[in-house]
């Protein structure tokens, strides 16, 4: 990379192609990313989304996107990509189109639609090389239906269908799904995690995968006030501590080669994390879960630990 | 009896006084003389439509601050119902109250705080009963027209959200208080409904159109230069 | 690797080929210059999307092929690129069909036109190779047009004149055209190969309605939470689907001027003295034909029904044809299990309010699943439909033709799998 583009936050696009207006949640961290991710992406956009919360974002007769927009079906937002990109490329090879009318393609679904249904869509589009972006706005759960567990709802968490009870004292006991690993293993050009906390970083990343063509994925934390139960003021604030408590590293792999692209210096214990969100609640009372809060804990530790040596 | 879209309601409520003209949701629609509006409101509304029907104020929003200290309001509005219905009684609205929050998997002292809050809203408004269903007939059934390419669902008006008016969802206020504020940038890009922009010195200004009432930059401006107020613009 | 024959000049500029059905619906694709090619295999459709996928890498056709992970991630592909300004061709077949089913819906309500043929095989459980059209009547209800064919003439004709009545911007509606399993898609028949000049002349380029392009920003496929728009767009479709009877018949015009081939919505056999009519559709009205004759012969007044055009409904054409008649017999390769035949009770509707309708509409399941259908299964349903009218009696549930030699079969081979010898 010969010149940084993004060093300090004054350094933003200042151009908004997502107006107010939305009927998404007040505080949504998935509203915020595809914002920030679309001032760094630019113009000339088109979104192809599967089912989920930002789904409601363009309902008819109103969109809050000054780009493109299609709405596909849950299963198959990528393969939507597929149809797109293919359409603009063979028209304007086949001189039936001018140039100047192509559009970058960006996939934004939730982590539903990433991880679980759309899992087998992604995973051909990747594989047959197709010029696109993948955002994953991970709320950890199917936020648009009520909060139902998906495979990304991290261990330990409560959600509408994995409620805490005397027999599930930790709520959801599945791990949560490793997508970046899962992407990786394509071997795409550029796969990043990015945090609506970090904003430098994620635009630095997108600034990035620019150069590249092909499957450029990023996996964006996206807090979520309504399901995760805390304050639509600190959205900001959690995603920031999902990054410092090492629960969210953030990464990026070109071709497979991982770096990170940020190490706390000191990690926060994960409890700061899990005790200010309604979701671990159960972890905390009626009395302290130490072996659960453990796990979660030894999980972060030994991630790290690779990492760090 | 009415089913799904109710026509011909004997009383309308309404969460907040932004929502009684919103073109899609038309909550006065088929309301008559005899039938009875309540409005969550601390203060009366002055719009001439609403001279014409009897309208009910009630602050539902100032108590769901007292009682659970968030502005939550459907046990609040579910026991109003109940009471201007004047068919269900406080045990059943309140047992009701307790089981839906109970489902929600909500903690015993939030669920108890929302059924003292149920029962404050109860006690405090009156009973209307339902009217009759006799009613002039509204409306007319008509043919529709084949639009060709014109009749696609397709939006071509792109960036038009901006004509919902999501300020209304707004209970807090985020002000700005240009004092303590270095422009420094960061509530405008945390913002996550772009509803700050900057002025030309940097300055932060905030959409009130719009803007949800979130406090995300309250909490994100490093130099507590964002004060918050109880929204009341709206009433 | 050139599966064709010799081209056996007939003048004209005329070109007659021997061709497979498969060959045939790959050939009006290449004719029809489509843009676009996704594709997934399936038997027995994968010989289509063979012959095109080498076509298009010796550089013989300027298209994209792609092949897909799933028919539903291929459908998707095929009606976002269509929304953007592709002309689309894809094929499938029975459980991809299936597979893909929502995304019919979608593509059609995104009123993306493209065409998707349908090889025609019926649908497990229990699985099977062979035809029936339990596939391509399920997706009768998704606001694609449907075209069925008998044989491998029509099987290319009629992707042509789908483009062209799809893209129609009076339509705007993708189109399934079915050709069954086996019976056409392996069947080598004699093709008259359309010119590229005069296909060029009846197909103009594809022209999209609000296409995504940088220069003018669209949102489509998006909610529509408020009931009353989503009656109307769907009812929108409704028109637009009946639009295509009258955009059919314009095409159909034309097409024979060009080619001298005529087709229309449904094609009439021996029907003007007949008192009992056989309605059926696809590669068994050849055989059906056959049964008519014969019955013929015998001195008994039968005739046919093909029913080519099945959505839109080419209601006033079936009452045409089969109004003051005796007795219809109407042949469902298919079976709505609990119910009977798909196409019977619309054929039923349709005549329902005349006062000249027929006495008896006997409802037959035959052929399901490949099952061959004999003349003597044919006779059977005539004089049961027929004793019927006599009795002024109604059928009493749809009748299954299903013979004794077959029964016989069946109980060995129950024999064997329960253990026995
Ligand atoms: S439920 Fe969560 S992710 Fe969905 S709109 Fe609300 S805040 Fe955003
Ligand atoms: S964050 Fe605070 S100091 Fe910075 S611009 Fe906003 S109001 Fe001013
Ligand atoms: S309260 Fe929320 S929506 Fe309003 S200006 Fe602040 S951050 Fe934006």
């Amino acid at each position: 990379m010969s010149i940084i583009k993004y060093k300090t936050l004054k350094d933003v696009p200042k151009e908004e192609f997502l107006v107010p207006g939305t009927p998404l949640c007040a505080g949504c961290g998935a509203l915020q990313v595809m914002r920030l991710f679309h001032k760094a992406l630019g113009g000339d956009v088109v979104w192809v989304n599967a089912a989920g919360c930002v789904t409601l974002m363009a309902t008819f007769p109103y969109t809050p996107l000054k780009s493109s927009w299609f709405y596909i079906a849950m299963p198959s937002a990528p393969a939507g990509a597929q149809g797109i990109r293919d359409a603009l490329d063979i028209l304007i090879k086949k001189g039936k189109l001018d140039p100047t009318e192509n559009l970058k393609v960006v996939v934004v679904t939730g982590d539903g639609a990433a991880s679980d249904i759309g899992l087998q869509a992604t995973s051909g589009a990747i594989h047959r090389g197709l010029d696109f972006f993948y955002l994953c706005v991970d709320n950890e759960a199917y936020g648009n239906t009520g909060f139902q567990a998906s495979s990304s709802s991290p261990m330990g968490s409560g959600t509408a269908t994995t409620k805490p009870t005397h027999l599930y004292p930790a709520g959801n006991v599945l791990p949560k799904k490793d997508l970046f690993e899962i992407w990786r293993s394509h071997r795409p050009p550029y796969v990043a995690t990015i945090s609506p906390s970090h904003v430098i970083d994620m635009l630095r990343k997108v600034e990035k995968s620019l150069s590249f063509k092909g499957p450029k994925l990023f996996l964006a934390l996206s807090p979520c006030p309504t399901g995760w139960g805390a304050e639509t003021s600190e959205s900001v604030k959690l995603a920031k501590l999902a990054v410092e408590t090492g629960i969210w590293p953030l990464k990026e792999a070109v071709y497979g080669e991982v770096t990170h692209t940020y190490i706390p210096s000191k990690r926060k214990p994960v409890e700061d994390y899990l005790k200010v969100q309604r979701r671990f609640a159960h972890l905390f009372k009626p009395v302290k879960n130490e072996s659960i809060i453990a796990e979660i804990q030894k999980q972060v530790d030994e991630y790290w630990s690779k990492v760090e040596h | 009896m009415e089913r799904g879209h109710i026509f011909n309601p004997s009383y309308v409520l309404v969460t907040t006084p932004s929502l009684l003209f919103d073109m899609t949701v038309k909550p006065l629609e088929g309301m008559a003389e005899d039938s009875v509006l309540f409005v969550n409101s601390p203060k009366e509304v002055s719009i001439e439509q609403l001279k014409k029907i009897r309208v009910i104020y009630g602050d539902l929003t100032g108590l769901a601050l007292k009682y659970v200290g968030k502005d939550i309001l459907s046990a609040a509005m579910g026991a109003v119902a109940c009471k201007l219905s004047g068919l269900i009684s406080l045990q059943s609205t309140l047992g009701a109250v307790e089981e839906e929050l109970a489902e929600l998997g909500l903690e015993t002292d939030i669920i108890e705080k929302n059924v003292q809050l149920a029962k404050e809203c109860y006690l405090s408004t009156e009973s209307v009963g339902l009217r009759g269903l006799n009613h002039k007939p509204l409306h007319k059934v008509v043919e529709v027209r084949y639009l060709g390419e014109k009749g696609i669902p397709d939006l071509l008006s792109v960036g038009n959200t901006a004509l919902r008016k999501t300020g209304s969802w707004r209970v807090f206020k985020p002000i700005v208080d240009k004092n303590l504020c270095t422009a420094c940038s960061i509530c405008y890009i945390y913002c996550p409904e772009a509803c700050i922009s900057l002025d030309e010195r940097g300055y932060p200004v905030i959409n009130y159109d719009h803007c949800k009432g979130c406090l995300v930059c309250t909490t994100e401006c490093p130099r507590n230069a964002i004060r918050v107020e109880r929204e009341t613009a709206w009433s | 690797m050139s599966k064709e024959c010799d081209k056996s000049g007939e003048g004209d500029g005329m070109v007659l080929k021997m061709l497979t059905g498969s060959q045939a619906v790959a050939w009006a694709a290449r004719l029809a210059r489509v843009d676009y090619i996704p594709a997934y295999p399936i038997t027995p459709q994968t010989e289509i999307i063979e012959i095109l996928s080498e076509w298009v890498r010796k550089g013989e056709m300027d298209a994209m092929f792609v092949q897909m992970e799933s028919e539903h991630s291929l459908l998707t592909a095929a009606g976002t690129a269509a929304a953007t300004g592709a002309r689309v061709f894809t094929a499938t077949s029975s459980q991809g069909l299936l597979y893909g089913f929502e995304m019919l819906y979608n593509i059609a309500g995104w009123r993306a036109p493209l065409v998707l043929v349908n090889v025609a095989r019926a649908l497990a459980a229990p699985i099977t190779l062979e035809p029936d059209h339990n596939d391509v009547l399920a997706a009768r209800d998704s606001g694609f047009l449907q075209f069925h064919t008998e044989n491998v003439q029509e099987a290319l004709d009629l992707v042509l004149l789908a483009y062209r009545v799809a893209e129609d911007h009076r339509v705007l509606l993708p189109a399934i055209v079915n050709i069954d399993g086996f019976h056409l898609s392996y069947t080598r028949e004699s093709v008259d190969l359309p010119e590229q000049s005069a296909v060029d002349e009846f197909l103009p380029e594809y022209k999209p309605v609000n296409p995504i392009r940088a220069s003018a920003p669209v949102a489509k496929g998006t909610p529509v939470l408020i009931p009353p728009l989503y009656s109307f767009f769907k009812y929108q479709m409704h028109m637009a689907s009946r639009n295509a009877l009258n955009v059919f018949m314009d095409a159909a015009k034309e097409f024979e001027r060009l080619f001298s081939r005529t087709y229309a919505p449904v094609e009439e056999y021996m029907l003007d003295d007949a008192d009992t009519v056989i309605v059926m559709s696809n590669s068994f009205t050849s055989i059906g034909k056959q049964a008519v004759n014969a019955m013929r012969e015998e001195g008994h007044k039968v005739g046919l029904l093909k029913i080519r055009l099945f959505r839109p409904f080419p209601t006033d054409d079936i009452i045409k044809s089969l109004r003051g008649k005796r007795c219809v017999v109407v042949i469902d390769q298919n079976i709505s299990v609990g119910k009977g035949g798909i196409t019977c009770p619309e054929i039923a509707e349709a005549l329902y309010h005349l006062e000249d309708r027929p006495k008896v509409i006997l409802p037959v399941i035959a052929g399901l699943g490949g099952k061959s259908i004999s003349l003597e299964e044919f006779k059977h349903a005539v004089r049961v439909a027929n004793r019927l009218a006599s009795l002024r009696a109604g059928p009493d549930g749809p009748l299954l033709l299903f013979r004794e030699d077959e029964a016989v079969l069946v109980e060995s081979l129950l024999k064997l799998a329960s253990g026995g010898q």
